[in-house]
């Protein structure tokens, strides 16, 4: 029988054109038995892993291409012979990547010239290709049961005659059956933003762009044997592998007679004794021969080098930065200084992060202070080179709602009812026919049946939050290089998925708002108290800040400040830095949907008796008193109870990770359990640590990730504990991070006494400012908080103010000229206060001014005088709120307490003293609501008052019946009883009600987590 | 009653939408400025308020808060009928009739005079009220004295209406009223509200100069209103006059030439005052009364807007001598619309090209009255697959002048059947489609594959050929799939 190559198959990775993925097309090839198949996405190789790991599997030959469009050549299709072709390739791809903006591309014929070596082109012939690529250059010869290819074809036998170049079928094909054909015309009409009944010839005629049986291209070729057959000579042509490429660590420069090995030998011991002054102990000693050894034999020796001079550069820079991860088990990362937790000491499980077995390459993140993360990105570029270093791309898919809404875009559909359906899917788990009411029954079937194959289609390309991929030698000799949005910044074409699989080294460079909180606060401290504080230096295990961290006064300290972390630190009451690190991890969805939580609580409070399944396992859940709670404990656990060898037990884990995917956790199922029953272990609790396990890859923290975040949650907490101003300062200054707003945090330090000066544009710096008072530190406003203020006003602000301070608002606006809506925010925040003119009058004098910024005549002088009520207290604050986020004059709570109180609403302070069961009214502003979805329909909000925070939880009946308030007040009336549980008090909602009160209700956002 | 009213019918378009979609009237529902998710919510019904959406926040948004919410966008053109017709209902009530543009739903009616038809001014306002809610609207009426006073008591009224006895009442309640009651610059308002200035009263005592310093003409002109420092007379809408003639005749005419004899002055009466208007003719309009069958309505049109009746009775002789007339004509009505007229249709002498354009116009309207007005249409290029769309015929309006391409290579003329011809032969072989070809067949090309409209109903699958016969014939012809039949789509000479 005659057969073929498709030449020309464009996979979903050529964007919103072709409609099948390449698994499909190399499944479909596999099943057609076709000889190989040539993956040509368009101008790019996105598709090529996933495509060269299905081929793998399934045995098809795999050609590695892609297609561009010429301008006055045409569609030309490169493929790939050798691996200097694939280099070529990758040069081409990159070149004409590159001098477009992100998304697009442009190759010119004389790109294709350059790159000609290794290649076989199939493109419309000239006389310039002919001569560049000889005997490597065909002429394509499609057919898709068109009028107009006859005559296409014609001219293009002609042309390849009058060049001596040969002829080949090469359909373009967009997608592997021709079913999926009007998902491809959905594609289309989201590409060109159309709707199908308009788009007209930009949508194929026919269904012909699929791919083809070898008999029916046969018949279809049936006057042109000759081509088909130059398809399987061509394909014969092209051998290269992926499995050829060779990824090699770039070199770092090292020392004469140095070599990696030897040198990260040295820089490691030279590390170990800083950290150890008194002596490196044996155990260390021989954790890091062990490691060194393991690091030696799998060559990861540079990569651990490159780790150690982005965290040296850092250092030099003064940019706090800290290993997360996996990282912090390694005793080589901690001497390297790029993690900070001692694994040894902590007793870490160092296979978490590298195994033999594995054979793939450790994962580094590095958490760097956020706003100087940039600096660190360009010193990777230019300490190793752009062309040497990019950034790992992340494929953006179709999710639900974003395919509901371009498929019914496609279809014609209002964008109105679109977005309502979309909403509609994404609140409720099961579609129901009032959410199409008023669509007729075919638009939705097809609503239905487009969306579910549009899903997981990638849409475009985007960024990866912080990998970078380095090499040896020019990126685009391995992966395509592109621009990225953000000028200065390139991508590769492959995303962290595709760099795992093919086993490269990422180098991932996170940013991390409470790094840079703590460098501030560090500042300061030496600024105002002349203290010099780093991480390593802090006190450690400080009573005072375990005093305050166990009774939940942690708003704004990283990690533990969170509704649900301060509802389980009274419980908890930590200690010491390893109670820290369990409070970190126990408040994960992991261990709570395994319900670990409330053993681990009893067995501590000693109301349980701390018992282990087996003697051989106490080793292992001792530390955490029976209660598996960190992922090196399953690790660990399989080792032990089941004969895991460390990599296996690392791929547990793995499948963990992705039991809900693929089910893949099932196969370790049985063995497991079964080997536990022959060790003695109950079957019950066996089968109980199956399901406790299961929901740990996902949601569960390993022990060095959260020995990592309890370094930096004690550092902030020992700030706030023992400078509360600065911590408020440096907080304020880092916005936005966190959990809370600006103005929870003001009143946050408020209530801790610190005086909190207000906005004044003769007094307040850009930022805010801690000034030293009678009594102590006081904390003054600055004056990025007012609303509408950017960088330009920055600049004239401070020009002003070098001139000398303002006399009055007039004088202000004379000198600074900033904009109408900033004059008119710093008049109602009272910054003009310092002139003596109240806010209104000051209003109404910036009102009159702004109007002739515009010209330089003087400003004018009448009608500045008129005469407005003075605003009470309660307004100053609203004012206050709505100028500037925040204010110093206190609660909007605090003027109305008076009135609440005659309605019978106490305050936070009074309804956390009472006791459980007791009914309650409360009134506050919700600064904080949660719907996690481990909590089964159930809501959280947080309020607050003067005094302080009420806890309120919400069934989901409630919150049915009074969704629309709770979506559209910020000042919330609750009805409810009080749950109260070793000092932690929840209110739970019978009813949600609108305060009685005339007054408008601050406009406060709260921070809503979903 | 030498007053003015103000009949405030708020949320004029929301209350229309719901008289267009009875379905949602137990439904939240909000107009958008826009057929998108960020499209701005404008007015919402009193259920999506009880629900707490508010006009002024995005559409998406709004959604968050109600998943029953219905949106839809309206524009001026969607409720001109509308406002037109709810001006009529009002000019009922009285003569002079002023209709504001923004917002909707505003008209102010001239009391003055109308004491000895309406015993007590509260029956008058009633029987508006009664008429409006006929039309399913419902409103607010304050009978007063300023067109501004009476306008801003509307707008924040909880009653059905109100009566002022005098001036001084009027104005004391006007000042009262909230300024968010007004539809009133937002920018203003908000920083107003931030000087403590929250009602009309209050506005009116800020310095005049300020105000328009700081919030601009639009701001100032309501401050002046409001304060009276400027006469502002109500603006009565015009009313434009429709010409209209009506014949009738009490012997059935079932002569074509003494219907035309008939017709001459009529029409001539209708034409003459236009020319007065600066108008002319650009439709006629005219029903047909029959004796013994249904009545049949035609529209003549000019080739350009004219004021000669000859010109008009010309066309009128073509279209009638060509309408067969089944029974005697027992009446005539003729309306017509006109534009304004301009020079250039009295211009008398101008310089005439070779071709002229305006005697083939005059000519094309010749044939439109001889045979009808569908008949003159020209074929515009689609970009579409299907043979039988890729050109649509749309009405020729005016011709002009044509510039061929003195290049353009010849090609093959495709004379195309529209729609296709079916050839009966239920088989998908060629061989069984020979019997109905004129001759023997020369070369088949094809088959070429046309497959689309899978969204829809039409869905099509067909495949195509071109046979030449021995004798040179080209033949376009398909094979439906989906009917199993054959068809001639044209052919190709």
């Amino acid at each position: 029988m005659t057969t073929y190559v498709p030449l020309h198959c464009l996979s979903h990775y050529s964007f919103l054109e072709g409609a099948s993925s390449p698994t499909s097309w190399i499944q479909e090839i596999h099943k057609q038995r076709l000889p190989a198949v040539a993956i040509t996405d368009r101008c790019g190789v996105y598709g090529l892993v996933e495509a060269h790991q299905k081929a793998k599997e399934l045995n098809v030959k795999l050609i590695v291409g892609s297609s561009f469009t010429i301008s006055g050549i045409g569609d030309a299709v490169c493929l790939v012979k050798d691996k200097s072709g694939y280099h070529n390739l990758c040069a081409l791809i990159t070149k004409s990547r590159l001098r477009c903006v992100k998304g697009t591309y442009q190759t010119r014929v004389h790109d294709l010239c350059d790159h000609a070596d290794g290649l076989v082109l199939i493109a419309p012939p000239t006389r310039l290709l002919a001569d560049a690529f000889n005997d490597n250059l065909y002429t394509p010869i499609g057919r898709y049961r068109q009028p107009s290819d006859a005559d296409i074809e014609h001219e293009r036998r002609k042309k390849a005659r009058s060049l001596g170049v040969h002829t080949v079928a090469a359909n373009q094909m967009l997608y592997h059956h021709r079913q999926k054909r009007p998902l491809q015309d959905i594609m289309t009409c989201i590409r060109h933003k159309t709707n199908l009944r308009s788009a007209g010839t930009r949508l194929f005629g026919n269904a012909e762009h699929g791919l083809l049986s070898p008999r029916l291209m046969a018949s279809l070729f049936d006057n042109a044997k000759e081509d088909l057959e130059r398809s399987i000579a061509i394909a014969e042509q092209c051998l290269f592998s992926l499995d050829e490429l060779k990824y090699r660590y770039p070199l770092e420069a090292l020392p004469n007679g140095e070599n990696s090995t030897s040198w990260l030998h040295k820089l490691v011991y030279k590390g170990a004794q800083k950290r150890y002054p008194q002596g490196i102990p044996q155990a260390v000693h021989a954790q890091i021969n062990k490691e060194l050894s393991l690091i030696t034999e799998l060559q990861y020796g540079g990569y651990f080098l490159t780790m150690y001079e982005i965290a040296r550069y850092c250092r030099e820079q003064n940019i706090l930065c800290q290993g997360r991860g996996s990282a912090a088990n390694s005793i080589v990362c901690y001497c390297l200084h790029i993690t900070a937790v001692d694994p040894v000491s902590m007793n870490l499980l160092f296979e978490r992060f590298i195994s033999k077995e594995r054979s793939e390459p450790p994962d580094i993140d590095l958490d760097i202070e956020h706003n100087r993360r940039e600096e660190v990105i360009q010193h990777v570029y230019t300490k190793y080179g752009r062309d040497k270093a990019a950034m790992v791309c992340n494929v953006v898919r179709y999710r639900p709602k974003s395919a509901i809404r371009d498929v019914g875009k496609a279809l014609g559909l209002p964008l109105t009812q679109l977005d309502r359906i979309a909403k509609l899917i994404g609140r409720h788990s099961e579609l129901k026919d009032e959410f199409f009411s008023g669509m007729d029954p075919h638009t939705k079937e097809l609503l239905l049946k487009w969306t579910q194959e549009l899903l997981d289609t990638p849409r475009h390309l985007s960024i990866h939050s912080g990998g970078f991929i380095l090499g040896d030698r020019p990126l685009s000799q391995l992966v395509p290089v592109e621009n990225a949005t953000m000028p200065g910044r390139t991508v590769i074409q492959w995303d962290k998925n595709h760099i795992e699989a093919l086993g490269l080294f990422k180098v991932d460079l996170l940013a991390l708002g409470a790094l840079h909180q703590l460098h501030r606060s560090f500042d300061l401290i030496s600024k105002h108290h002349g203290r010099d504080v780093t991480m390593a230096t802090l006190p450690q295990d400080d009573p005072d800040t375990y005093t305050m961290i166990s009774s939940a006064d942690t708003i704004g300290v990283f990690q533990i400040e969170s509704r649900a972390q301060m509802s389980m630190l009274p419980r908890l009451r930590p200690k010491a830095f390893y109670d820290l690190v369990i409070e970190i991890s126990l408040v994960r969805p992991g261990p709570i949907t395994g319900g670990m939580v409330h053993p681990y609580l009893r067995r501590r409070r000693k109301k349980e008796k701390v018992t282990y399944p087996h003697p051989l396992l106490k080793p292992v859940l001792e530390r955490t008193l029976g209660v598996p709670l960190f992922q090196e404990q399953v690790m660990r656990l399989a080792m032990i109870a089941a004969d895991y060898t460390p990599g296996e037990s690392d791929q547990l884990r793995r499948d963990m990770a992705a039991w809900r995917r693929k089910g893949r956790i099932e196969k370790h199922h049985e063995r497991l359990v079964s080997r536990m029953k022959q060790k003695g272990i109950e079957e019950s609790f066996a089968e109980r640590v199956f399901e406790q396990i299961k929901g740990f890859g996902e949601y569960g923290f390993p022990e060095s990730h959260a020995a990592s975040f309890a370094l930096i949650a004690y550092a902030t907490s020992w700030v706030k504990c023992h400078y509360p101003a600065i911590f408020a300062c440096s907080l304020l200054n880092s916005q936005p991070m966190g959990f809370y707003s600006p103005s929870t945090i003001v009143w946050d330090a408020m209530r801790h006494g610190i005086e909190v000066l207000p906005i004044c544009v003769n007094q307040s710096q850009w930022e805010c400012t801690i000034v030293k008072s009678s009594q102590g530190d006081s904390l003054r406003m600055g004056i990025s908080y007012i609303e509408g203020l950017g960088t330009r006003e920055r600049e004239k602000i401070t020009a002003a103010r070098h001139n000398g301070p303002f006399a009055d608002t007039q004088d202000f606006i004379k000198r600074t000229r900033v904009h109408r809506r900033a004059q008119e925010s710093l008049a109602s925040s009272g910054a003009f206060s310092c002139f003596g003119v109240s806010r209104r009058n000051a209003l109404w004098q910036a009102q009159a001014f702004s109007q002739s910024l515009k010209n330089t005549l003087p400003l004018p002088t009448q009608n500045l005088r008129t005469t407005f009520n003075p605003i009470d207290r309660f307004d100053t604050i609203l004012w206050d709120v709505d100028s500037s986020s925040h204010s110093t004059h206190g609660h909007p709570l605090a003027p109305m307490r008076q009135t609440l109180l005659k309605r019978g609403l106490r305050n936070a302070q009074a309804i956390n003293r009472l006791r459980i069961k007791t009914r309650v009214h409360y009134a506050g502003i919700v600064i904080c609501r949660q719907s996690p979805h481990t909590a089964s329909g159930v809501t959280f909000l947080t309020l607050e008052d003067e005094s302080g925070f009420i806890n309120v939880v919400i069934w989901q009946k409630v919150f049915e019946k009074h969704a629309s308030l709770l979506k559209t007040t910020s000042f919330l009336g609750v009805s409810g009883e009080l749950q109260v549980e070793e000092g932690v008090v929840h209110l739970v909602a019978h009813s949600l009600w609108q305060p009685p009160t005339t007054l408008p209700a601050p406009a406060i956002k709260s921070r809503d987590f979903h | 009653m030498d007053r003015l009213a103000c009949v405030n019918i708020q949320g004029y378009a929301l209350q229309w939408v719901l008289t267009q979609r009875p379905a949602w009237q137990s439904l939240p529902v909000a107009i958008v400025s826009e057929d998108k998710p960020q499209g701005l919510v404008m007015e919402v019904n009193d259920i999506a308020k009880q629900q707490r959406i508010a006009p002024g926040i995005r559409y998406s948004q709004a959604l968050s808060i109600s998943e029953d919410l219905r949106a839809t966008v309206v524009r001026a053109d969607d409720i001109k009928q509308s406002i037109a017709n709810t001006l009529d209902t009002l000019r009922g009530f009285s003569p002079d009739i002023e209709a504001l543009d923004d917002p909707l739903g505003i008209f102010w009616i001239n009391a003055k005079g109308l004491a000895p038809l309406w015993k007590k001014p509260v029956h008058w306002i009633r029987a508006i009220q009664k008429s409006l809610t006929l039309q399913s609207f419902s409103s607010q009426v304050v009978l007063g004295y300023s067109r501004f006073a009476t306008y801003a008591i509307s707008c924040h009224l909880n009653k059905p209406y109100k009566i002022y006895g005098s001036p001084q009442d009027e104005c004391s309640d006007a000042h009262q009223v909230p300024l968010q009651s007004i539809p009133f610059p937002p920018q203003a308002l908000r920083q107003l509200h931030k000087l403590g200035v929250t009602n009309v009263g209050e506005w009116v005592h800020l310095p005049s100069d300020g105000v328009l310093a700081r919030y601009g003409p639009k701001a100032f002109k309501l401050h002046q209103l409001a304060s009276q420092s400027i006469w502002d007379p109500l603006k009565a809408t015009a009313l434009t006059r429709v010409p209209k003639e009506t014949l009738f005749f009490d012997d059935p005419i079932h002569n074509t030439e003494r219907l035309l004899f008939a017709i001459k002055r009529p029409l001539e009466r209708l034409m003459a005052p236009l020319a007065k208007e600066h108008r002319a003719l650009s439709m006629l309009f005219y029903d047909i009364k029959l004796d013994r069958a249904p009545a049949i309505a035609e529209i003549i049109r000019p080739a350009e807007p004219t004021l000669d009746p000859r010109l008009i009775m010309r066309l009128l002789n073509l279209r009638l001598s060509e309408t067969p007339m089944p029974s005697g004509v027992t009446a005539m009505h003729f309306t017509c619309k006109t534009v304004k007229a301009t020079d250039k249709q009295l211009s008398l002498f101008k310089a005439k090209p070779q071709r002229d354009i305006a005697l083939a116009n005059q000519g094309l309207a010749r044939i439109r009255a001889e045979m009808g007005n569908h008949v003159v249409q020209h074929a515009v290029l689609r970009k579409n697959h299907l043979p039988e769309t890729r050109f649509a015929w749309e009405p020729l309006d005016t011709l002009t002048q044509s510039t061929p391409n003195p290049h353009k290579e010849t090609t093959l003329i495709r004379r195309v059947f529209d729609p296709p011809k079916p050839i009966r032969v239920g088989q998908e072989s060629l061989s069984a489609l020979e019997p109905f070809l004129p001759d023997a067949v020369f070369k088949i090309q094809g088959p070429y594959h046309l497959q689309g409209g899978w969204w829809g109903q039409g869905k099509v699958y067909r495949r195509y050929y071109f046979i030449t016969t021995h004798k040179g014939h080209c033949l376009w012809i398909y094979f439906d799939k989906k009917r199993e039949q054959w068809f001639l789509q044209g052919l190709v000479q």
